[in-house]
């Protein structure tokens, strides 16, 4: 058997060297330098005035060491001090160090005493 | 081997690798794998998926006289084309991009890519001419039909092994059910092995005792990818043996198709 190996198998060798050490090497540093293990969503939003309707963008980022499956969070609009509508969007999955975007709209008009809060957050470990 | 003879190899390794293992690539209970799944447990599975593609080209992919640094470069090579596959094709279907974290661009690609690289290797080997396979054909031993079995099983249900239909087949499947499973996964790999002239069977030889012993070899192998696959793939964890058992044996059926008719067409 011709045991030479020429350029390009030498070059795909040390390629798929390279890939298994950084796997490795990353998953390793992975398994040793993660402490926090539970998924921490943190929720933050923005009334969009150019979009159509009483519309909230919502950014959800999990910065947790786990991945958060199933996230259900409330939200309640407050007008005058009162709660006058509810919401809720339901992800399925949230990586960690993940961003997730949505949208919420409202069936009542913005008005200036509009306040939007997060209410309870529930989700699964997957 | 010349250049475009290496280069020819890799058309029918990556030919093979998106062949074998497309429809993972669209699954997307492998892509939730590849960041749900502890960094543990992805590490065990390239540990797992490199054990049987070393096992894999030394018992088919290559000639018998190849050294195990042969057979370690092979392997190597195999995985440099599975992860170049993987990555550029979920680039492609739009299932990672740059502005992921990169834990979660790595974990689909370390899933995939692991699945390919089989699929790599037995393209690599088997989708050439005719006459580059004759060599890897000479005597099978029983490590080696573990081996190609395992492999088998592994390429053919590990497209169905992330999906939750085996939980819910194996939820409602009484004990009357499961046993009737493993009587047909057995048959059907009878069937194939002994009884329908099965590519790559040939004639054989042995009475039927050494028949049970391939049968039953061949179905453990089937079992153990099965349950191999589901604890990967996140379905044992949170559930009783009982069930556990139940959903290997629902696998079991593909798997044992792949031990038995996947065996003789990668072997």
């Amino acid at each position: 058997m011709n045991n030479q190996k020429n350029y390009l198998e030498r070059t795909t060798f040390f390629v798929g060297l390279l890939i298994l050490a950084i796997l490795i090497g990353y998953l390793s540093i992975e398994i040793l330098g993660e402490t926090k293990k539970v998924p921490a969503l943190e929720v933050q939003f923005v009334h969009q005035p150019a979009l159509p309707g009483n519309t909230y963008k919502i950014d959800i980022k999990n910065n947790g060491g786990e991945t958060a499956k199933e996230a259900l969070i409330f939200f309640h609009l407050y007008q005058n001090g009162r709660v006058v509508e509810s919401a809720q969007l339901k992800i399925g999955y949230v990586p960690v160090h993940s961003e997730v975007s949505g949208w919420i709209s409202f069936s009542r008009d913005a008005v200036p005493t509009d306040s939007l809060a997060v209410g309870p957050i529930s989700f699964l470990k997957p | 081997m010349g250049i475009s003879e290496t280069a020819k190899e890799y058309g029918r390794g990556i030919v093979g690798g998106l062949l074998f293992s497309l429809p993972l690539l669209y699954t997307m209970e492998v892509w939730w794998t590849g960041f749900t799944a502890s960094p543990e447990k992805l590490l065990a599975f390239v540990g797992f998926t490199f054990l049987l593609l070393l096992g894999y080209n030394k018992h088919s992919g290559m000639r018998k006289d190849a050294t195990l640094k042969d057979i370690l470069h092979e392997s190597i090579e195999d995985i440099a084309l599975a992860f170049t596959v993987a990555f550029l094709f979920l680039l492609l279907i739009n299932k990672i991009n740059f502005n992921m974290p990169l834990r979660e661009i790595a974990g689909k690609v370390i899933v995939e890519s692991m699945i390919v690289a089989i699929g790599v290797s037995v393209g690599t080997a088997q989708l050439g001419q005719e006459k580059k396979r004759e060599a890897s054909k000479e005597g099978e031993g029983i490590l080696q039909m573990i081996v190609l079995s395992l492999c088998g099983a592994a390429l053919i249900s590990s497209s169905v092994a992330p999906t939750e239909e085996i939980l819910k087949i194996a939820m409602v499947s009484g004990p009357a059910h499961l046993m009737v499973m493993i009587l047909i996964s057995i048959g059907l790999s009878a069937l194939i092995l002994f009884f329908s002239d099965f590519k790559g069977t040939g004639s054989f030889e042995g009475g039927s005792f050494k028949m049970i012993v391939h049968l039953i070899i061949s179905y453990m192998c089937a079992l153990a990818i099965s349950l191999v696959l589901l604890w990967f793939f996140g379905r044992v964890s949170g559930h009783g043996w009982s069930l556990i058992i139940a959903q290997t044996i629902v696998l079991a059926i593909p798997a044992s198709l792949g031990a038995s008719a996947g065996r003789m067409l990668i072997g």
